[in-house]
């Protein structure tokens, strides 16, 4: 078990060098970099031709004439040691803008993950077992319905609707009141207040698919002859279902956990736009649109770790609940 | 549990959470805002808390001697306010530029409100000499920094040192060179600032007035900003630590010269907090030490709508820019129940966007074809204003040709105003039949099989038009789907290029395109000459503009009428009496019209809705947004802006 | 009843014909499909045909009326003057028949017209018909996913096959491209290459841009599952025999092998579809997406993003409607098409 879990984490190591290579690579993809951009700018306001002086000791200082590998290898050596660069656009240091978005992002991402669990399996397991019966239907139904809607479309819904009905404005993660303020029972009560549209907007995606899979597993499983044996011995239904059927049932929803992270972290950096949400998600879209390299590339470094740390927390699972999978190559 | 209780056990949690989401969240700072209106008391409260505690000196000395008064020649004016309350208002950079345009403006001299001249700040009074090569400033006496150090002569002195420096990234500005030399400057005491220039330097004055960012530079906070410096502290052996603590939207410890100073920014600079500066030196008419308004919150929200939203909800004090006139019938209908009240400033723009063609394409066969005037006539008229305006601004602009601002100092007198009306309407009709028949005379008679017509060299007539992306800017890119339809009425082939991101400016900076649009307002030409005159490498003359800021090193020389434009503008640098330079840019005003147009106006005259909170008083009910070389509304004095609930 | 032998085949369609669900929602894509790619004429007015005057008109209804016919009521505009909006109502004393079946020089041949303002689902802020735009947006989204999905489909089945049925080395180095791809976060990608493409494109080649953007994300599930097909057929006694009796791999992967996996991929397809479809309006929405003048489902749904929609003119959510229904029809017909496809399944 260690062993395999030792081989995920290193064949994991090598997928991570070459998604920063080509993120890196991508970025700077667009014409130009961001100082020239710069420079426009400056020209706007100082109208003069000092401002071109300023940017190239800019220039300089970033290393931005240099070849690209070589500022690969700079920003590579930096991010190792945990120095993540600087961000142009902000002017200060990346790691000041990331940690406390990387906390709201994971709490978001966990929250959605929770909610689509938390609803998807009971609702999969009442739509199976009234199969074809109207809860079914209406069940599925609902579902589709979630799962097609665009999030940005339901966010921003969502918001107005609270806000002309109840006269309550939850964007963002905080309250006005709360913003700046330390943390506080009536801070923790305010987050959960502003946290579930965004928690529901990102999970409905998710939440509906699981619930289909979880109707078609457990109808699998309850065609097998050991159901058969257990309703034959008398055991009451819910119990049967319940306790035995699920349980295997189950199993193949810890796959898609990790196979889902992908969905969630893209869902919840357009439902964070909408928001205005502090999160990951509209800081990279930033940062790329403005060729903020050093910052979209750590961003694109986090996204990809939570990643690959949510699909290996899914292998690890997966392989502790089905020994076969350890000795797969 | 079954699964029956397990559901209603979660639409109940989920109602509970409901529920709980619509008790009032909201929360205004609810401090009382009757605030007592002391005539008496010349300084806030707070601050004489700490004299009296001995934290801070008293009043007087924390005052220069001769105080600059604040000015309030304008309608919306009540009366003097009383101390206290906090500001919230949003920023969308996070370089702070909005917020600086409102309290960010401590230069030596001023624009006045009227911007019609200028009149004294931190300098009491200036002076040339007879040929204009000598400009002496006096400085106000007695005035200190937000930490209490005197702020004198030296800090001008102390920039221009770094400008001359070649390890620093400052170079001298532009506008001390005359010929290519850079001016001489002397400090003969704390008081007095001297600058020596190789020539006739007129326009200085105003330089030094315009925009919040040359005031920012050249006054450096010496007696802080010297431990950074390399030859004065051993630690450092270049200037990146220096420059890093001398930009003040990131430093709130650099001691600062504005109304309020920077007390926090929270991680990341999505939040700051400023705070009144103890040692702000203007007063009102009663000797009372300004600001009124204790406190600002400001918050980095990128998403317009929800910027919408936080003023729909009440949230903001005051706000004069970054909200969308397309907005305005919500913010109208808001208006009660946010509990503000709009003001209607404008943009005074004469283009908003203009239509920029490139005089000097790299495609040499449209180069031809664009010099030549009938070509940009053609295209001038061949643009349905009506239609923009209404389409982009539901009617609320006016149809024009590009030019700057109507209240621009420059056509003041009823001569001026003429010569401007007459500026206003050159081209600025929509005819299709007459721009057909300039294109026909051209030569550009052939057609290809789509009914296009062809260039000189046999090739199709095919422009391409940078555009913002509807998500970006929806007005200009509804704007930029017109004019194609309408260029493409008279045979040219357009291809709308909207990408995302920043290459649009990219495309500008380096003069790859062909057509961008681009908005355009300006008051003072002389300080900012870009739109009329080629002086920048930008908007439509990316290439002669090069070659005048490089001193002819790169870019291309000018030809035809540029090299009028130019010559005018070295005239004015050069000329002594202000009313000869505004007839310098009347000329140049009269070459747009005759022998333009250059650029290509579609509508101007923005109005731009500025929120007021019903508890925000002082706010002047008319101003202009539009330029941004003019600091409004800063110069309006926002420090006597005051926070009091009606009884 | 003698049934006698059913092809493989026959046996899937059998099953799928008692999934009403599953034909139920294969009849409303087809008829989607006609209507969108006949939205020339099923749409009363061009797609980008603006009316100044007409502007955030609400949804007219259709009247009938013995005497006139099927009908709709003029149009009354008063300008509010603190907002500078047009504000409608219906005019009853003015009715305009609708005709159908028409040409006139302006519009060309049309299902339906009328000789006033005929605003079915109401106007857009430049006064196009919101109906019509959808109409030929429809015709844009429908396509690029099916566009979209076909190059998957191609690109995955090929590569999945090659991967499955060579082992060693290949498997490995497609393995490991698809586990990067998977690895890699969505909209950075999306957002480079929206970024990657080129001036000067028109909207027709940059349409084709976003198609195959769409479809290099995702052709790694597809390849995946074929892959693991592959392996279990190409231990199976046919396939040796076929090998033995000399024939090429080309000829073993496409004449043995693939028909092995033709149902799964074309219920993978299925259920990719709606998944394009909703990646196209993600990409409308952060600019990347189709371009001016043409429209799609995402670009109808960007603009209708603001608050003034939401509370002044929520017509212009309808889009929503018709994007919502194809993602449902996809699904339940690929549901079908999978419970169809697998005989042996409970």
């Amino acid at each position: 078990m260690i062993a395999y879990v030792i081989r995920r984490i290193l064949m994991a190591v090598p997928t991570l060098v070459a998604i920063s290579i080509i993120g890196f690579v991508i970025i700077q993809l667009p014409e130009g970099d961001f100082l020239d951009r710069k420079i426009q700018e400056l020209q706007e306001k100082y109208g003069d031709s000092s401002s071109m002086a300023r940017v190239e000791g800019l220039r300089e200082r970033y290393g931005l004439d240099r070849p690209l590998w070589q500022q690969y290898l700079t920003w590579v050596s930096g991010f190792v040691q945990g120095d993540f660069g600087e961000s142009f656009d902000f002017e200060r240091e990346v790691d000041e803008l990331i940690w406390d978005r990387l906390g709201y992002t994971i709490l978001l991402s966990l929250g959605s993950m929770l909610f689509t669990y938390v609803t998807a399996i009971p609702l999969g397991i009442y739509s199976a077992m009234h199969q074809y019966r109207w809860p079914d239907h209406l069940l599925t139904l609902i579902g589709f319905v979630g799962a097609s809607i665009p999030g940005f479309l339901l966010a921003l819904a969502l918001m107005v609707a609270m806000f002309e009905g109840f006269g309550v404005p939850l964007f963002g993660l905080f309250s006005t009141a709360y913003e700046g303020a330390p943390w506080s029972y009536g801070k923790v009560i305010d987050f959960l207040n502003h946290l579930w549209i965004p928690v529901i907007v990102v999970g409905l995606n998710g939440a509906a698919g699981l619930m289909r899979i979880m109707r078609g597993n457990l109808l699998d499983v309850l065609g097998q002859p050991f159901v058969q044996t257990a309703r034959a011995k008398g055991l009451k239904e819910s119990v049967v279902v319940v306790r035995h059927a699920v349980r295997i049932a189950i199993n193949p929803l810890i796959t898609i956990f990790g196979m889902s992270l992908p969905g969630i972290l893209s869902g919840s950096t357009i439902v964070s736009i909408v928001l205005g949400l502090p999160t990951i998600g509209p800081l990279l879209l930033r940062s790329l649109l403005n060729e903020d390299i050093f910052l979209a590339g750590t961003l694109l470094m986090m996204f990809s770790v939570l990643l690959v740390i949510g699909n290996l927390i899914a292998d690890i699972a997966l392989a502790w609940a089905d020994p076969r999978i350890r000795y797969e190559a | 549990m079954t699964d029956g209780q397990k559901t209603a056990g979660f639409i109940s949690g989920f109602l509970i959470v409901c529920v709980s989401a619509c008790g009032d969240v909201r929360i205004k700072d609810s401090t009382p805002r009757n605030f007592p209106t002391n005539l008496d008391a010349k300084e806030a409260p707070m601050l004489a808390a700490a004299v009296a505690t001995g934290d801070l000196p008293p009043l007087e000395e924390r005052l220069p001697d001769r105080p600059l008064v604040a000015r309030h020649d304008y309608a919306g004016y009540e009366r003097p306010g009383s101390y206290g309350g906090t500001w919230h208002a949003f920023h969308t950079g996070s370089d702070l530029g909005v917020w600086k345009m409102v309290g960010g403006y401590a230069p030596l001299i001023r624009w006045n409100w009227s911007c019609t001249g200028l009149e004294p700040g931190l300098a009491e009074s200036w002076s040339f000499n007879a040929d204009g090569t000598e400009l002496t400033l006096h400085l106000r006496r007695g005035v200190r920094w937000s930490d209490g150090h005197p702020y004198t002569s030296r800090s001008f002195a102390f920039w221009y040192e770094l400008c001359l420096d070649d390890r620093h990234q400052y170079v001298p500005p532009v506008w001390c060179l005359v010929d290519g030399k850079p001016m001489t400057v002397e400090t003969p005491d704390e008081y007095t600032i001297v600058m020596k220039f190789a020539g006739p330097n007129w326009l200085v004055p105003l330089w030094l007035a315009t925009g919040y960012w040359w005031s920012e530079e050249y006054n450096i906070p010496e007696h802080y900003m010297k431990r950074y410096h390399p030859d004065i502290n051993p630690a450092y052996t270049d200037f990146v630590e220096f420059q890093r603590h001398n930009v003040s939207h990131q430093n709130p410890e650099r001691p600062s010269l504005w109304p309020w100073r920077i007390a926090r920014i929270e991680k990341g600079g999505f939040r700051v907090f400023l705070e009144r500066n103890p040692y702000y030196f203007v007063v009102d008419d009663h000797g009372r030490q300004l600001p009124y308004i204790d406190r600002i919150e400001t918050t980095l929200i990128p998403e317009p709508q929800v910027r919408v939203l936080k003023v729909l909800a009440g949230e903001i004090d005051c706000q004069f820019r970054d909200l969308d006139l397309r907005d305005l019938g919500l913010l109208v209908k808001g208006q009660e129940r946010g509990d503000y009240r709009i003001k209607m400033w404008k943009s005074a723009a004469g283009a908003e966007p203009a239509v920029n063609v490139n005089w000097d394409d790299k495609d040499p066969v449209l180069r031809g074809l664009i010099r030549d005037q009938r070509f940009r006539k053609a295209l001038a008229l061949s643009v349905d204003r009506e239609r923009c305006n209404e389409i982009a601004y539901r009617g609320l602009l006016q149809p024009q040709a590009a030019t700057v601002s109507r209240e621009a100092w420059h056509f003041s007198d009823p001569e001026g105003q003429r010569l401007f009306a007459e500026w206003e309407k050159a081209d600025a009709g929509f005819d299709l039949s007459l721009a057909n028949r300039y294109l026909d005379e051209m030569g550009l008679v052939r057609r290809d099989a789509q009914g296009y017509r062809l260039r000189p060299d046999g090739k199709r007539l095919s422009m391409v038009l940078d555009a913002p992306a509807s998500a970006v800017a929806l007005a200009e890119n509804d704007v930029a789907l017109i004019i194609a339809d309408g260029w493409r009425k008279i045979g040219i082939d357009v291809v709308l290029y909207t990408p995302p991101g920043a290459e649009l400016k990219l495309r500008r900076d380096l003069g790859t395109f062909t057509v961008h649009l681009h908005s355009e307002a300006e008051m003072d030409l002389f300080t900012y000459p870009d739109w009329v005159f080629p002086t920048v490498a930008s908007y439509w003359h990316p290439r002669t503009g090069k070659w005048y800021q490089t001193g002819g090193k790169e870019g291309e020389a000018p030809s035809g009428p540029m090299i009028r434009l130019v010559a005018l503008y070295d005239a004015i640098k050069g000329e002594s009496s202000l009313e000869k330079r505004h007839a310098l840019v009347r000329e140049a005003a009269r070459i747009h019209i005759d022998e333009g147009p250059f650029h290509i106006g579609t509508v101007g005259r923005k109005p731009y809705p500025v929120i007021v909170g019903n508890d925000f008083h002082n706010v002047p009910d008319e101003g202009i947004l539009g330029p941004w070389a003019i600091v409004a509304p800063a110069i309006s004095f926002p420090e006597q802006y005051f926070m009091e609930s009606a009884p | 009843m003698d049934e006698g032998y059913l092809s493989y085949r026959r046996l899937i369609w059998r099953r799928f014909c008692r999934h009403k669900g599953g034909i139920v929602a294969g009849g409303v894509l087809v008829s989607l499909y006609l209507v969108a790619l006949g939205a020339g004429i099923f749409a009363p007015y061009p797609h980008d045909r603006t009316d100044v005057r007409m502007r955030h008109v609400p949804p007219q209804s259709l009247r009938f009326s013995l005497t006139d016919g099927l009908h709709v009521y003029g149009l009354k505009s008063v300008r509010n003057p603190v907002t500078s909006e047009l504000e409608f109502t219906p005019d009853s004393d003015l009715r305009f028949p609708v005709r159908f079946f028409s040409a006139d020089a302006e519009n060309g041949f049309r299902l339906m017209t009328s000789e006033g303002p005929m605003f079915l689902l109401g106007t857009d802020r430049m006064g196009r018909d919101l109906l019509s735009r959808i109409l030929y947006g429809g015709l844009v989204s429908l396509t690029v996913g099916l566009i979209g999905v076909m190059l998957s489909l191609v690109l995955g089945t090929v590569l999945g096959a090659v991967s499955g049925y060579f082992g060693g080395w290949v498997d490995h180095a497609i393995q490991r491209i698809i586990e990067l791809l998977a690895a890699f976060p969505p909209i950075p990608l999306w957002m480079a290459l929206g970024a990657a493409v080129p001036p000067g494109w028109s909207s027709i080649q940059t349409y084709f841009g976003i198609t195959i953007i769409l479809s290099i994300i995702s052709w790694g599930g597809l390849a995946r599952e074929v892959r693991g097909k592959v392996l279990v057929l190409r231990e199976q006694d046919y396939t040796h025999a076929a090998r033995a009796a000399g024939a090429g791999h080309w000829h073993i992967i496409t004449r043995h092998l693939l028909p092995g996996c033709y149902s799964h991929i074309i219920v993978v397809a299925t259920l990719a579809i709606p998944g394009m479809i909703l990646g196209e309006t993600a990409l409308s929405f952060l600019g990347l997406g189709i371009r001016p003048p043409m429209t799609s489902w995402g670009v109808l749904l960007e603009e209708a993003q603001r608050v003034e929609v939401l509370l002044d003119n929520p017509w212009l959510l309808y889009p929503a409607i018709p994007v919502l229904f194809v993602v449902i029809a996809f699904n339940f017909l690929g549901d079908a098409l999978r419970d169809a496809a697998d005989p042996y399944g409970g």
